[in-house]
């Protein structure tokens, strides 16, 4: 039976596809985004997680722990060793307080089928269904594919979110069965891409190529691009939209905002250096609307341009 | 013009300026408690002390309809009230007099819901109004004859309806307007003729002399429109047609529209004056004003800009009556929900769908004013039109708390369950604030008590002594140190439920039969089926339909305690019940791990866990089985709900630590199908399908769930189509109510910190909406604590 490692599974989702829809988040991601706004979605192994501030400093953890992988560290709060941490539970099955958790399951399709399927009723009535996310979910591309083969027969549609950052095998084997494919391009400036994402921007290029090709006229396919504070402008928004018209005329770019909530989850994972923790907010609604003109600017031109 | 032109059109129209300025008007109109009628009807029973009773009530509200200072504000369109100021907190010596001996200084300063008053007034109470009175108000009386029964299980049930009239009932507005107050008293004189019972022959002379008054109460405004209009120039036309309309309903029925209003608000204003009750609802009126409207638009005589002035001048007039509670029931029912309860779409008699241009008129009128009145509900089936649902979701998103959403397809066959025929079934409609009624046929008795689950669970596991004081209130049963299996538990708590019970209907049929030999009411006799045919009263059992409801409090806590319990103490052993129950005594000081673990190590209801929801069902069964046997003073059954309104604080206030890791005194669960909040953590559809697992047939008098989204939501177009789809599961999901706050956090604390720049802000207390400024503090904290729903 394939497995996946799943950091959360969010019922109620809005934003990921049409209707109401269940997000299934994976773990593990190839890159490494600097304003990555999943951050527990990075790694692709469970860790052990302690939030300090519900810690009562009682040590249960410390003494009920079976390897011996937890330690009474500063200010009394526990240490784990990660090397001796099996991530069996056991300490978080004792803490009362629900302040030390797994970052993410381990979950076979048949259990993530139970959980997902419960949402039927508002898949149907609202066009819904099921969204795989991360994390890159394609670097998990069997677990997905038997995943979305399964809801398929269930008659539940099915969509993943992806950075395309992935051989393009792992894309063609989920390619026939996926309802809806959201790609998120990370930047238009190749030679900026690795110092983005901490990886070589060519690959996922390519796949965007062959996989708007493959689904050209289809409506299969949404591109999206999230905007960041500091990096992205009206220039790189005019670029990727000449990029993705030049690719696929008739597909749409959709502009995501910065959500600034990711700091929060940096400060609970204990992460100090994330480079955005003190942006508060995303961009204003006028700048939004900037940012959107300057993609239909550059689509009207792209569109002359082919006329030509 | 086809019916999708006209909601087209009505999608387009905006509020006139006269209705902002009627209604600016209204809300800066200070609130004073009023004396004039109770001072009217105090001389009539003293000048006719030999008269039986219903013949000394018929009187009193006769003279009251002939004397009664009357005014008109020059812009109105439609006329009429109780008192001659707006929100006149009317005093009703025949039912309730010792509270407002007591409370009557405190009036205008109390934290919920004051009311100013005159300088004189306190001592022209206490002078011509409580002497008469004292020791023979319906409060008076049901003290001395049932006060024992009352108190001595008033920390488990709340008993209701003990100084005031019956309300939550659904007139027959449509025969109202159909015939009028000359048409019913041609009914009356003609089934009088027909009788030889002489109990009969006095049923039908009351019923005459005040529909007679009434009559007359309309030809006195009519009077007063006629001389306004000939010193107010720039009103006179609307003044003249107000006159034109008081006095053809004087003598018949309503033609037009705008009669047809008119003639309902009258009803309205009468039965209030007569009962000073919570919650005469108009119930369908889309259903039932629809004749007269699409008469008028066919002839031209209306246009739609027209209706829907005069539909907003009627949502004004809502607003216009207020209830005076005591203060212990102002804390229970916040914020003056008077249950002015309009439910719009829905299905027909015959299971058809019976949304009309009324019924998108409606939610307009709810999205241009969004004033607290008429609690505006509305009805859902699987065959209502999507343009509708869309129509709700988007009003919905404008934050005004309404429409609230009823689901046809469980309340229906819950109702027939009580024994409603099919017709009558789909026919429902809403009282007060979620009450589910028959309409024009049904004494319902909504709020005969409300029972307190949390608090009988606490004395199971504690012998039957109170946490709070350590007073013995229930009977020996052990203690939870004692019990070795759950069923032990359950064994407990069953003969809790049991004791508290028999005791509640015993003061339930006592409280039935005081109100029958005290208030009979030969006004609203008129308007509810089959009291006239009949020649008997509404409270001696002259209705159709003779139900009694009485409330389940709380399934969410209920859930969630003994959930913990099974799982943590009984199967897992990971807490000591003897520890257990020494932690509950002490409200867990000192035992804060221990807390700690029974809130994080045990699932709660709201999760879409179903063993744990199922726990809710199970006790709610239990407790509607055992009612549902039972018969009522009228001849008619008790039936269950599951709602509170805002009595989860009071009630709570009454309860001390529960194994759920709830400390004492702390608010239960809101609503009634909500999860307690904070605790519902998967979202919304994992709580939708909670809630469905908690039977609805056993709801039929009513169920209340309580959802609070952000704005964001509703930002889009598409949002709005996501959010209809909701509403087309809850449907599915056969879930009979709920309600949404559509609100900001941000926004609610801003409220807090500056009401007077947060006046206008409508909130959802639970089935119904008030002012936000209006609500005590900690009530407003308690709202913004609920969890909120949308994505970030």
């Amino acid at each position: 039976m394939t497995d996946a490692v799943v950091f959360d599974v969010q019922r109620f989702s809005l934003h990921d596809g049409p209707g109401i829809r269940t997000t299934v988040f994976l773990k593990g991601c190839p890159m490494f985004c600097r304003w990555c706004q999943n951050p527990e979605g990075k790694d692709d192994g469970i860790r052990l997680r302690l939030f300090d501030n519900l810690c009562a400093r009682c040590g249960a953890c410390v003494a009920v722990c079976p390897h011996g992988a937890l330690s009474r560290g500063g200010r009394g709060l526990p240490e784990v060793e990660a090397d001796l941490c099996r991530t069996c539970g056991v300490c978080v099955e004792r803490c009362d307080r629900g302040a030390l958790a797994l970052d993410g399951m381990r979950l076979t399709v048949e259990a993530l089928l139970d959980d997902v399927l419960r949402d039927r009723e508002f898949f149907e009535t609202s066009g819904g269904g099921v969204t795989f996310s991360g994390g890159e979910p394609l670097a998990q591309a069997e677990f997905v594919a038997e995943a979305v083969q399964r809801l398929r027969r269930e008659n539940v549609h099915t969509a993943v979110e992806t950075s395309l950052a992935v051989p393009w095998e792992n894309i063609l084997r989920v390619l026939p069965h996926i309802g809806l494919f959201l790609v998120d391009l990370k930047t238009a400036d190749l030679d900026r891409h690795r110092e983005l994402t901490g990886v070589d921007g060519r690959e996922a290029r390519a796949n965007f190529a062959r996989l708007a090709g493959a689904l050209s006229g289809t409506g299969r396919l949404v591109v999206r691009f999230t905007l960041v504070p500091g990096i992205s402008g009206e220039g790189e928004v005019g670029d990727m939209a000449r990029f993705v018209a030049s690719v696929d005329p008739a597909l749409e770019l959709e502009l995501m905002n910065f959500n600034p909530l990711a700091a929060s989850k940096y400060r609970r994972l204990g992460v100090e250096d994330y480079e955005f923790a003190d942006c508060v907010s995303g961009f204003t609604e006028e700048e939004m609307e900037r940012f959107n003109a300057a993609v239909r600017e550059a689509r009207a031109k792209a569109a002359c341009a082919n006329v030509h | 013009m086809t019916e999708e032109c006209l909601i087209d059109d009505i999608a387009r129209l905006t509020m006139r300026p006269r209705i902002g300025r009627l209604r600016d008007a209204m809300v800066e109109e200070p609130r004073y408690m009023s004396l004039e009628q109770a001072l009217i009807v105090t001389e009539v029973y003293k000048r006719n002390e030999s008269d039986p009773v219903p013949v000394k009530r018929a009187k009193a509200l006769a003279a009251a309809l002939r004397r009664l200072e009357i005014a008109i504000h020059p812009e109105e369109l439609l006329v009429g009230n109780r008192t001659a100021g707006v929100r006149g907190g009317v005093v009703f010596p025949e039912a309730g007099i010792s509270w407002i001996d007591r409370e009557i200084e405190t009036l205008p300063t109390r934290p919920q819901d004051a009311f100013s008053v005159k300088p004189g007034d306190v001592g022209l109470f206490r002078r011509e109004i409580l002497p008469y009175w004292k020791g023979k108000s319906l409060e008076d009386v049901i003290r001395r004859e049932a006060g024992g029964t009352v108190d001595a299980i008033a920390r488990v049930v709340k008993v209701n309806q003990k100084d005031h009239a019956q309300g939550h009932i659904c007139p027959d507005a449509a025969k109202w307007i159909r015939l009028g107050p000359a048409g019913l008293a041609r009914e009356a004189r003609a089934a009088k003729a027909a009788t030889r019972d002489p109990a009969k022959a006095q049923f039908y002379d009351c019923a005459v002399m005040v529909l007679e008054a009434a009559s007359d109460f309309m030809r006195r405004y009519a009077d007063l429109a006629l001389s306004m209009a000939a010193e107010r120039p720039d009103c006179r036309e609307s003044l003249q047609k107000a006159a034109a309309n008081c006095r053809a309903l004087a003598e018949r029925g309503a033609e037009t529209f705008h009669e047809a209003l008119q003639a309902m608000w009258f009803l309205f204003v009468i039965l209030h004056m007569e009962s000073n009750a919570s919650s005469f609802s108009p119930g369908r009126a889309d259903q039932y004003l629809y004749p007269h409207f699409a008469r008028d638009i066919a002839s031209g005589r209306l246009t739609v800009d027209d209706a829907l002035e005069l539909c907003e001048a009627a949502w004004v007039k809502f607003n216009q009556i207020v209830y005076m509670r005591n203060a212990h029931s102002a804390s229970f029912f916040a914020g003056f929900p008077i249950g002015f309860n309009i439910a719009v779409g829905g299905q027909t008699r015959d299971g058809l769908d019976a949304t009309n241009e009324l019924s998108y008129l409606f939610l307009k009128c709810q999205e241009h004013l969004a004033l607290p009145q008429p609690n505006l509900s509305a009805r859902l089936h699987a065959g209502s039109p999507e343009r509708f649902v869309l129509e709700c979701a988007r009003v919905i998103g404008k934050g005004g708390g309404m429409p609230q959403v009823f689901n046809d397809e469980s309340i229906i066959p819950a109702l027939k369950r009580q024994g409603v025929e099919d017709g009558d079934a789909r026919d429902y409609a809403v009282v007060g604030c979620v009450e589910l009624t028959t309409q024009g046929n049904n004494l319902g008795w909504s709020d005969a008590a409300m029972f307190n689950l949390v608090k009988a669970l606490e004395l199971a596991l504690n012998d039957g002594v109170c946490l709070l004081d350590g007073e013995r209130i229930g009977p020996a049963t052990g203690s939870l140190g004692a019990f070795e299996r759950y069923e032990d538990v359950e064994a407990a708590f069953t003969a809790q439920i049991d004791y508290f019970f028999d005791r509640m209907i015993e003061a339930c049929v006592k409280v039935e039969e005081i109100h029958q030999r005290l208030l009979p009411s030969a006004f609203l006799s008129t308007v509810v089926d089959d009291c006239l045919r009949d020649g008997v009263d509404v409270t001696a059992g002259g209705a159709k339909y003779n139900l009694s409801g009485i409330q389940v409090i709380q399934a969410a806590n209920i859930a969630d305690c003994l959930a913990a319990l099974r799982k943590l103490v009984f199967e897992k052993k990971t807490i000591d019940r003897r520890e257990l129950l020494e932690a509950l005594r002490r409200d867990f000081a000192g035992s804060e791990g221990l807390r700690q673990r029974l809130l994080n190590k045990a699932p709660k209801y709201g999760n879409d866990v179903e063993w744990v929801d199922l726990i809710a069902n199970k006790w709610v069964t239990y407790f509607s089985d055992k009612l549902e046997r039972l018969v009522n003073y009228r001849g008619g059954r008790y039936h269950s709900g599951l709602y509170t309104v805002s009595a989860h604080v009071p009630m709570g206030a009454n309860v001390g630590a529960t194994p759920d890791g709830r400390k004492t005194r702390e608010p239960l669960a809101d609503g009634g199908m909500s999860a307690v909040y904070g605790r519902d953590l998967k979202g919304p559809t994992a709580l939708l399908r909670s809630v469905s697992r908690v039977d609805s047939a056993r709801g039929s008098n009513g169920t209340l769930l309580n959802m609070k989204f952000l704005p964001r939501v509703f930002a889009t177009e598409e949002g709005i189509r996501k959010f209809a789809a909701l509403l087309r599961s809850f449907v599915k999901l056969r879930i009979n109510h709920v309600q949404f706050n559509v609100v900001d956090r941000e926004e609610l604390l801003a409220a807090q910190e500056h009401p007077d720049r947060y006046r206008g802000l409508t909130i959802r207390v639970a089935g119904y909406t008030a002012y936000f400024t209006e609500l005590a503090h900690d009530l407003q904290n308690e709202i913004i604590a609920r969890t909120s729903h949308g994505e970030l």
